[in-house]
């Protein structure tokens, strides 16, 4: 955090990460051979039943991490902007870095 | 261990009386409901068709939770694992699905929405594709996969009166008449307070729901002897043979040759469900853009819910109840097995949580197809000149006899031909996956092109789902089939949107190449990442009006 701001770039590690914390559990319920199996147990509940429920609790927690991660790149990408417009002479503005893709 | 008791036989006082008097309670909250949180004019169709747009995250996290999870799917997800085992848990795996989904490509469809004051989707894609007749045919499916949506809710609504002995009267009209009531009045508070009603109603309907699953799961394994005993129970009974088929009814983990169809209805399933206009409504009713975002999380505690309102079918297993003991209605399983299992004034409360976990959805999806009537057949095609308040007025209307429809369909045909319109309604919507989510996404995707592959999704998923047939069905006796030119079975809507696609593709090469005519594009790329943060919030004019 020194010298003058670089401008974020279109993939940044936070933005990696939110989609990494999105993408998991979907990956983990299409990989149905993985978890279609009975044992090892857990309280009585079969792997197939209880994986999937832990895998719901799993993925409340990773929206969570991808939420905050976007979040925080958000915020990044505005300050980057508005201290570009206030450090650029002349007409600012109409710049449109913000473009990017989500 | 039996519990089988006396399902469908004699009235349930108790019960009956605490179901009744919750409905009251509910329905005069959606009467005041009106009056609350009102921004704007009541004239203006985003007032009463998305509740001014102003709910947070609070708010909305009951909102998109009471749509989602419905009467039906209370009673349905529960029956398909009564009656077929491990496939029916898809459910779950599909509430996983949705969520990482709505995440991604939700905030962009509300930024537009917002920028352009679009209502449904057909809006949107009226707009981004500069095409009337495509906007039209995602408004015509997303009314017609709607509606037997809508009626499901009576179904649900149906078995809880059966199993407390108000449907089982020999008199028909004896035995429609609380249904009829209750949706006259479902159908009036709509009228009056719009998407305001289910969204207050939503937070009663969530509270009694939340109880009843706290409780079921806790109570009823310990009275039936606990998980281990429940699982073999299943396991065991659903290992049967049938004496008609001589094969077993299913079993507890997935036999060869379900993995597939496991995987696509769970896909299918997620990817369809922001389809339907209902669900999109509490997604625009919104106030920012990132209220969805951070509700992802939140909404993940309904799918673990239902994870465990899965579970109640293989517990009514254990409990004794059999195809015969439910008057040969699966769906009756999971209101059985709480009039079974709880002391009588808790199944009141159980049962009154499936009842008004019924009027949600059914209010949220009337008012949804409702919106795209007006928006994208009355005022496209009929009057463009309608003022809000005339917009307003069709909509209302149309709510009541979109209900009306609903109600007529189920007292008419049965029960049965609700869940397989359902069915199909859920490969017909898949088929706006690629014009809607692609649009939010892409250009690239000519109007014609998009069309023709709807088309082509539509006709070979309903003849596809047509023409299954089971020793007790002629028609629609499954959701999966076999994909043409092998021997693996998937679900339809999965392999209809797959042709649609490949149609998509081949078509806009074409169109491409002849240079057809690509249709105005009213949104710029700006316009996808909208936040009303930026803008001063033009759209909160409070002005409470008393009218």
């Amino acid at each position: 955090m020194s010298g003058a701001p670089t401008p974020p770039r279109t993939i940044t590690p936070l933005r990696l990460f939110a989609t990494l914390c999105v993408l998991a559990p979907t990956v983990a319920v299409i990989a149905v051979p993985t978890y279609n199996s009975a044992t090892p147990r857990l309280g009585g509940f079969p792997f197939f039943y209880w994986y999937q429920l832990l895998l719901v609790v799993l993925t409340g927690i990773l929206m969570v991490a991808a939420f905050w991660a976007i979040k925080i790149d958000e915020g990044r990408r505005k300050r980057f902007k508005a201290a570009a417009i206030a450090a650029a002479p002349g007409p600012a503005g109409d710049d449109d870095e913000e473009g990017v893709a989500e | 261990m039996k519990f089988v008791a006396s399902a469908g036989s004699g009235v349930h006082g108790v019960e009956l009386g605490i179901v009744t008097g919750l409905f009251v309670l509910v329905a005069v909250l959606g009467f005041l409901a009106a009056r609350w949180r009102r921004t704007g004019s009541q004239r203006d169709l985003l007032e009463w068709g998305l509740g001014g747009r102003s709910f947070g995250g609070f708010i909305t996290w009951f909102l998109i939770g009471g749509d989602l999870y419905t009467a039906y799917t209370f009673v349905a997800v529960p029956a398909s694992l009564f009656a077929t085992g491990a496939l029916g848990f898809f459910a779950v795996g599909y509430t996983i699905l949705v969520w990482p989904l709505v995440f991604i490509f939700l905030p962009r469809l509300w930024s537009v929405s917002r920028k352009h004051g679009y209502v449904t989707p057909a809006d949107f894609v009226k707009g981004r594709h500069g095409s009337r007749g495509l906007s039209l045919a995602i408004a015509v499916t997303g009314i017609v996969a709607t509606m037997p949506y809508i009626a499901l809710q009576l179904v649900g609504i149906q078995s809880v009166l059966y199993v407390m002995g108000v449907g089982s009267s020999s008199s028909s009209f004896e035995q429609d008449l609380p249904l009829f009531i209750a949706f006259v009045i479902l159908a009036a508070f709509t009228y009056t307070s719009g998407l305001r009603a289910p969204a207050i109603i939503a937070f009663v309907k969530d509270l009694l729901i939340y109880v009843t699953i706290l409780v079921a799961i806790i109570y009823i394994p310990m009275r039936l002897g606990g998980w281990t005993h429940i699982f073999s129970a299943a396991s065991a009974r659903l290992a049967t043979k049938s004496p008609t088929t001589h094969l077993p009814a299913g079993s507890t983990l997935l036999a060869h040759g379900n993995t597939l169809p496991f995987a696509t209805l769970a896909i299918g399933s997620a990817m369809a469900l922001f389809m339907y206009p209902h669900a999109q409504i509490g997604v625009l009713a919104t106030k920012r853009r990132s209220t969805v975002r951070r509700n992802v999380s939140a909404l993940t505690i309904y799918s673990l819910m239902l994870g465990f309102v899965a579970l109640l079918g293989y517990m009514a297993i254990a409990g004794g109840f059999t195809t015969k003991t439910l008057g040969n209605n699966t769906q009756h399983a999971v209101p059985a097995l709480f009039d079974a299992m709880f002391p009588s004034w808790f199944a009141g409360i159980a049962l009154a949580a499936i009842v008004i976990g019924a009027l949600v959805p059914a209010a949220i999806m009337s008012i949804a197809a409702a919106n795209l009537f007006t928006r994208n057949i009355y005022v496209d095609f009929i009057k463009p000149d309608a003022s809000p308040k005339l917009q307003t007025d069709v909509s209302k209307w149309v709510s009541l006899l979109v209900k009306f429809g609903a109600l007529a369909f189920v007292l008419g045909l049965d029960a049965t031909s609700a869940i397989n319109f359902q069915l199909l309604g859920g490969v017909l919507i898949l088929q706006t996956f690629p014009a809607i989510v692609g649009g939010l996404y892409t250009r690239y995707f000519h109007r014609w092109a998009l069309l023709a592959g709807w088309a082509a999704g539509i006709v070979y998923g309903a003849v596809v789902a047509w023409k299954q047939s089971s020793a007790t069905q002629h028609h629609f006796a499954s959701q999966v089939a076999l994909i043409p030119w092998t021997h693996q079975k998937a679900y339809i809507a999965v392999t209809a949107l797959v042709v649609n696609l490949v149609v998509l593709v081949v078509a806009n090469f074409i169109l491409r190449a002849v240079k057809a005519p690509p249709g105005i594009d009213a949104t710029s790329p700006a316009d996808y990442d909208h936040d009303v943060e930026h803008e001063e919030a033009v759209e909160v004019t409070a002005k409470p009006e008393t009218v």
